[in-house]
Parts: C-alpha cells; structure tokens; sequence
C-alpha cells in the first residue's frame, strides 16, 4: 500500500505498477456530488444547445441544463439568450412552454412582462414604483453569467470569469467542424429531443461513452444483427450490379486494426487521445453505412448515388483527405465534463446531469444536414433509432450494465470499494492498444475530474 | 393549449360487429404479456409498421425522431433480441399485464383494411420495480386469407415525451 502515490481523494494511482482506480464512493457519496457540482459544473462550459433549434427570431424553447432552469431565445434582432426562467418579481415560472415563438413572456403570476432579450417590458401596476424602475437593467430577466457558440454549438458558464469557450474547447475543436462541415447550409437539429431517467450517476454514462470494452459483451446482439444485415445487404448489392469486394476489405479485421492505428496516429497525443482540458476522442473507419456519405451493402442500392454524390461534393468543399476523415470514419468526442457526440449510425448529442448521485437525467438530440433528401433523413433516421434510441437495440442494454454497478455500489465502503480502470496504463504487450483499445480515454476524464475537484 | 380546429368524435356505430377486433388485440395482448413473441410477429404483414411516437400529436415518423418506428426487418429484429439469452435488459425478465379497451373503429380514410382504436393499460414488473404505461393504440387490420393481419400498430403513450428509462419489451 505505501506504494501507491495518494492523489487527490477519489482517485489513486502507481504508475509504477500500472494501476489506475477510482472510488466507488464518488458515484455514490452526496459530498462528492455536492463538490462536482460546485467545483465542476459551476466552473466548466456545458453545453445548452444548438443554433438551429432557434430557426427564427423570436424562437424559443426552455430547457433544464445543470438542474437550472433556463429560456433559450432568439430576440427580435437575432441575438441568442439564455436566461434564467424566473420571474425577477416574486420568482414566478415567466416561460411555461417547451418551444415556440414569441415576442415577450409574460409572467403568468403578476403579469410581468419581457422581452425576448430579457428586458423587463411592462409592470401592469406601474404607478406603485418609481419612475423609470422597470428599465433598470437589473428588473429584467437574469442571463446566465457567459454564453459562448462554436460552429452553432452554444454553451454556457456559471463562472463568469471562466476562460473563453474556444480555449476551453481546444483539439475538441476540429471534432465539431468534421461535423459542422457536414452541411453546406447547416447543420439542424432534427425534431424530437429524447430523455432517459436513469438510476446511475451521471459518471457512469460518461465512462460507458468512452470504454472500448464493453462493446463486444453488452452489444452482442447487436451486431450479430448488422452482421446478418450485411450479409443479405451484399447479396442485394450484387444482384444490382455493385461491387461489395471494397467493403469487404474495409471491414476485415487487419484493415481495421490499420485504419485505427491510422487513426490514432493522426491525434495530436496519438495513443493518449487526450484532445485536453479533459476532453477526449477516437475515430475508427466505419465498417457500416453512414448516413452522410458513406453508403454500405447493409443499405439498399437506391441510396447510393445521393451518398456518392455528398461525398464527391464533400470532397469539392474540403479536399480529399478531410473528406475521407469526415464521411469514412466513426468519430466519438467526450467533451468535459457531460457532453457525448457519437457521430457513427447518425449524430448523437447527449449530455447527462445528476441531481442524486444514484440518478441522472439523460438529454440526448440527433444532429443532421438541413439540405440532406427526404429518402437520407428516412435512411438516417432509421439508423439512428437502430441503436441509439430510449427503445434501440444498444441503449438499453448500456443503461442495464451501468444500473446494476450503480446497484452493486451500495455498501462498497464497508470494504473500501475501489472501481480499476487500469487497462493500458503499463500494457505488457502494447500492441493489444490497437487491438482492442484501452481505458486510456478513461483516465483522460479521471484526471481531469480530480484536478477540478483537488483545485 | 387545446388544437381548437381539431374536430368532435362521433359516436361510433352500434351497426360495427367489434367482437372480431375485440378478440383480435385481447389474443395480441395475450401473446405479448406470456412472451410468445414469434407468434407475435406473426400477426404483423410482410410490409408491417410499428410506430410509437414521442411526441403528442406526432404526424410524421420521418421528420421527427420517434421511440420506435420499425419496419419488418427491425420488427424481427426486435423480437430476436427479445428471445435472446444475451438481452441483458431482460435479465431478469420484465412481467407484463396488459388491459385492452375502449375498442372502436376509426372512420375510413381510405387505406386498406379497417383502423380499430383501442386504450391499453400496460403493468411491466422488473427487478423490484413496476412502471405503468397507458395511451392509445391504432390497429389498421387487413385480411389475409382467413386471417386478421396488423399492416400498422401505432401506440400512443400518454407520457411519450417523458423521460423514460430503456424500453425493451414492446407496447
């Protein structure tokens, strides 16, 4: 035990022994939600959501993003809000439904009224204050201290002294332009925000997202599935003329050890994926269709030439080799501290929040091209709910395994209970990392998460 | 706030037999809540959609994401998942009850076979937790020999838009 050099309670490391551990305590333990809360969420850039959920001015939706309650507008002048739901009367609810569009809220307990900037607008008993008291900037809705977009991905910060969101992001960067450039016109959110409730901490979903490990057990029935897929897509595929042999070769197991090792190798911390400031990524070259330009024999040939096409102008936009990176590969970027983008079966933007620590509130969304066809977004659509959705054939099975350890955590402080997340850290044979990965990714979060906490 | 161009339903035809029908989704009912879900598929037709929105009102399932909206080939796939030894979601197995109700006919709008609307109580036991789902469902039944086939099953979830934990065992 001497051994082992104490970081920051909630994590331990040796490197010399290659052990890496987190305590159980930390998924269960109200005191350390307490801590990430303050320390973490009131201290790091969270997404809120995107731009295009605000098509017009006037637009609006309210969403709860850090347990807080929020509006997000767009004003008569086109500027984006986010402000605090809360009536600065008496604290009423000013904004009671989902979305829509409008030119002022009206607090529907005394009547105040604002604009969609947040300005207080109308007093209805106005004679009862001060001349010009409802133009104090102060009377008007509270905006969240910072709010910051990249590439129409729009977050806020707490702390109003927090670095800039663009330095916050940094080589978590070229991940959201490989998918903004998926548009020529614009990336949109698509209509139907999904929501899970589920009984883990919020951790767990985050450590799901980036654990190469689970894929082959959890998932098995899913892709014994998109195996029997492909097989009767390639039958298909050459009935009608198409060669499936590059498929084939894109999908065997050393081609696909070599694009990820090319893939790896292309990071900036190759093996590391540590893209920094805890954020992290991996991509690998896709062995199925993408439904922005990558048609795959699993999918029927009518959608082929539309996807040749995106990809051939694609290429016209950003060159060959962004192109191939955009539209060939799988990308997973984990942007501290709760932001998922899994761009493989469709674009998945899913960001999970604790308010016990044996509960989150999952907020998932699927981002596509504005311009993309009818048939494409039916296509994607398709392949998205596939696995990705509340009811797919991937989600549950995720949500089960990280429920029963959220389960088996009870008690584990009676034995001092310590979770091993050690894979990689001194690999007795390295090249097992571009085999099957490693918790690198993992420990990528963990560090970070300690640092914030320890600060 | 209330759609108020939305028009008054009529109350259904007494002249309607709704026995057929009745036994039809008692029978689906049963086959789904015993876990007989081979059989299950079986009612569906070769082109068979099963829809289950996850917003009120949702009118389209290509624009919008929805819970599920599957063809044959996902169906199937559903239901293999489902008879899998490895779908950890169902291990333990989930116990169901369904109560099918309220049984009418929809006015024909011109599709084929007949759209029977019904309310289900469904009651899903698992791991020390019961959850409690309620809607609509809209059966369009078409004829196939002797037979009554399911060419659409839409449900309607009461809380389609609430947060919900993963959802396996189909409505």
């Amino acid at each position: 035990m001497e051994q082992r050099i104490e970081t920051p309670a909630g994590i331990r490391v040796d490197q010399s022994n290659g052990l890496f551990q987190v305590s159980r305590k930390v998924f269960t333990d109200p005191e350390f939600l307490k801590l990430e809360h303050e320390k973490i969420f009131e201290k790091c850039w969270l997404y809120f959501g995107h731009d295009s959920e605000l098509p017009e001015r006037g637009s609006f939706l309210t969403r709860t993003v850090a347990g807080r309650d929020f509006i997000f507008s767009r004003d008569s002048a086109g500027e984006v809000h986010v402000l605090y739901n809360l009536c600065t009367h008496r604290g009423g609810r000013v904004c009671r439904e989902k979305s829509g569009k409008a030119s002022v809220f009206q607090c529907f307990y005394h009547g105040w009224v604002f604009g969609s900037d947040g300005a207080l607008r109308l007093i209805p008993q106005e004679g009862a204050y001060p001349e010009g008291y409802k133009n104090d900037r102060e009377r008007g809705l509270v905006p969240v201290p910072r709010l910051e977009q990249y590439r129409g991905f729009w977050f806020i910060n707490l702390d109003a002294n927090a670095i800039s969101l663009f330095d916050y992001l940094a080589g978590a960067k070229p991940y959201l332009d490989n998918i903004a450039d998926q548009s020529e016109v614009g990336m949109a959110i698509v209509p139907g925000a999904q929501a899970f409730q589920v009984d883990a901490n919020w951790k767990l979903w985050h450590e799901n997202g980036m654990d190469p490990f689970h894929v082959n057990t959890v998932h098995q029935t899913y892709f014994e599935y998109s195996t029997d897929v492909a097989k009767i897509g390639k039958e298909r595929a050459q009935a009608s003329g198409i060669a499936t042999e590059v498929f084939d070769r894109k999908a065997s197991a050393e081609e696909m050890m070599k694009g990820r090792y090319a893939a790896l190798m292309q990071t900036a911390t190759k093996m590391k994926l540590d893209l920094g400031n805890g954020h992290m990524a991996y991509d690998y070259p896709a062995n199925h269709g993408r439904p922005f330009a990558q048609w795959h024999p699993s999918w029927d040939p009518k959608y082929k030439p539309e996807l040749d096409q995106s990809f051939e102008r694609l290429v016209a936009r950003v060159g060959e080799e962004r192109a191939k990176r955009i539209a060939l590969y799988d990308h997973h970027v984990l942007i501290f501290p709760n932001l998922a983008i899994v761009d493989n079966h469709g674009i998945m933007i899913r960001t999970y929040f604790s308010t016990k620590p044996e509960e989150m509130l999952v907020q998932s969304w699927t981002l596509a091209p504005a311009e993309e066809s009818k048939e494409i977004r039916r296509l994607r659509l398709y392949s998205y709910m596939d696995f990705l959705g509340p009811a797919g054939f991937g989600t549950p099975d995720d949500v089960e395994a990280i429920e029963a350890a959220q389960r088996g955590y009870k008690g584990a402080e009676d034995y001092d209970g310590w979770n091993d997340v050690s894979a990689g850290m001194l690999p007795a044979d390295p090249s097992s990392f571009v085999r099957n990965g490693d918790e690198g990714r993992m420990r990528v979060f963990w560090s970070k998460w300690a640092e914030y906490m320890h600060a | 706030m209330l759609d108020k161009t939305r028009k008054t339903p009529r109350l259904p035809s007494t002249a309607i037999d709704l026995r057929p029908y009745e036994t039809f989704l008692i029978h689906e009912a049963r086959l789904l809540d015993e876990g007989y879900f081979d059989d299950w598929l079986a009612l569906f037709t070769e082109d068979a959609r099963y829809w289950v929105p996850i917003q009120p009102n949702q009118a389209d399932p290509f624009e919008t994401v929805s819970l599920m909206y599957d063809d044959r080939r996902l169906l199937e796939t559903r239901v293999r998942r489902l008879s899998d030894p490895r779908i950890y979601s169902q291990e333990p197995r989930s116990r169901t009850s369904r109560t099918v109700t309220n049984v009418t006919v929809e006015p024909d709008a011109g599709e084929p076979g007949v759209t029977v609307r019904s309310k289900f109580v469904l009651v899903e036991y698992r791991r020390e937790d019961q959850r409690l789902f309620a809607g609509t469902y809209f059966h369009r039944l078409v004829g196939e020999g002797d037979a009554m086939r399911i060419a659409m099953k839409k449900v309607e979830l009461v809380n389609c838009d609430a947060p919900l934990d993963g959802l396996v065992v189909p409505f």
